[in-house]
């Protein structure tokens, strides 16, 4: 994860796209609420601009 | 450490060395030793194991070039090795093979690490034709390149031009000819017995190779300083990688040369980018268009996320690739930010855990940001 991140970083990739949250096998709520959290915040970031280029 | 010099007879530094090599065969200390070999064509050098001692009358340690890193060769190689073998290597063929030990590639239990100084070497399709033109002599290299320069008008790889490494370390053997005034400088670990291999006379590296070392370590570590920072301009947005990386035909060389990258079976070769029809339509319906071969800035960052800590920057990739992308240098100003973070410097120690391979319960809480 460091590793991904430092190099995304690096290419001018937006470090808010790339989540790491620790969540166990017993909490089903705050696993609710993360993908909630994410969901709110990739509308307001809204797609990726690198999704319309053919070449990536 | 033991320190000995080995006088050469009127400056023939690559006799004196072969010279050393045949002794530690017949001494014994060895029963074979891998190095490099001039070609019959005299347009390359390339790695031999040697166990005649009489065949050792085109080998020559420092000539300035190497089409591969041997450390790969070294790795397989050192897999249930029954005897002792002597591997004459360069530090950025140590510093890759101290990676290939921790990851559990190469054993180091029959091996000799007979490391040699270097300043770098040429592309070897450079090399052919200077020495079809006369403008570099194998014989002569170590003698002229003494003082740390680039005695040719011809530039070394890249690769080598920023390498900061002159002399190998985690050896058992240093070969030196820097700044040694046309002797040869042998450092031995202290439990290695050289008590049988004839030539060796007392002596201890001098002030001038001190110098020399000093000196190419202080300029190539602000050459590379310059050029990692111009090439991080060139690469800070995806755009700009993509401009990089346009004439990338995925060939995958740059995969097959790099000695870090030892999987039989790559990610890259495998069913994750191995698509078939319906996943190039879904593909391309989603994205409008999309260029073929699919996935070549993913399969670059996935090398760089795969091997870039154990990246020791020996640039064979570069030399590789048939469509001249500085495929080396990405791949230091890409891993240099990473292997900092983890204080992790490849090559530099046999003991120091790989940072991927440890485990620790608190680090970069900062990447966590929900709820513990």
């Amino acid at each position: 994860m460091a590793v991904a991140k430092n190099v995304l970083q690096q290419l001018g990739v937006a470090e808010e796209r790339l989540w790491l949250r620790f969540i166990s096998a017993s909490q089903g709520a705050y696993f609710g609420e993360v993908i909630k959290e994410m969901t709110n915040k990739l509308k307001e970031l809204g797609p990726n601009p690198l999704r319309n280029n053919w070449e990536i | 450490m033991k320190s000995y010099t080995i006088k050469t007879n009127g400056g023939d530094i690559v006799g004196a060395a072969q010279g050393f090599l045949k002794s530690l065969l017949t001494s014994g200390v060895i029963s074979a030793v891998l190095v490099p070999q001039e070609v019959t064509a005299k347009t390359n050098f390339v790695p031999t194991l040697v166990t005649d001692p009489e065949m050792l009358g085109a080998a020559n340690p420092f000539a300035p070039v190497n089409g591969l890193n041997a450390a790969r060769l070294v790795a397989n190689l050192s897999r249930d090795l029954p005897e002792k073998v002597g591997v004459v290597l360069r530090s950025c063929e140590v510093r890759a093979l101290v990676e290939l030990v921790k990851l559990k590639q190469a054993e180091l239990d029959n091996l000799v690490i007979i490391g040699v100084d270097c300043i770098g070497t040429f592309a070897p399709k450079d090399y052919a034709q200077m020495v079809k033109a006369g403008q570099v002599d194998a014989k002569s290299w170590a003698s002229q390149a003494a003082d740390g320069s680039n005695p040719t008008e011809e530039s070394l790889r890249r690769a080598c031009t920023v390498c900061t490494y002159p002399e190998p370390t985690n050896t058992d053997i240093v070969i030196g000819w820097l700044g040694m005034n046309g002797n040869l400088l042998v450092n031995a670990k202290d439990d290695l017995d050289l008590s049988g291999v004839t030539g060796l006379g007392q002596g201890s590296a001098p002030d001038s190779r001190v110098k020399v070392l000093e000196k190419l370590v202080n300029e190539r570590a602000q050459a590379k300083a310059a050029a990692i920072s111009e090439f991080r301009k060139s690469v800070d947005s995806m755009d700009k990688l993509a401009d990089v990386l346009a004439t990338c035909i995925k060939c995958q060389n740059c995969r097959q040369a790099c000695p870090i990258c030892f999987c039989r079976e790559c990610v890259s070769a495998g069913p994750i980018f191995d698509h078939n029809g319906e996943k190039y339509m879904q593909y391309a319906k989603r994205k409008g268009a999309i260029e073929l071969p699919t996935d070549t800035v993913l399969f670059h960052l996935t090398r760089v996320n795969h091997m870039g800590l154990s990246c020791v920057g020996c640039g064979q990739c570069e030399n590789a690739c048939p469509m001249d992308i500085p495929v080396g240098l990405m791949f230091q100003a890409l891993t240099l930010p990473v292997q900092e973070r983890f204080e992790y410097e490849p090559g530099r120690d046999m003991e120091e855990p790989l940072p991927l391979t440890t485990y620790k319960e608190h680090e970069f809480p900062e990447l966590n940001t929900g709820k513990h």
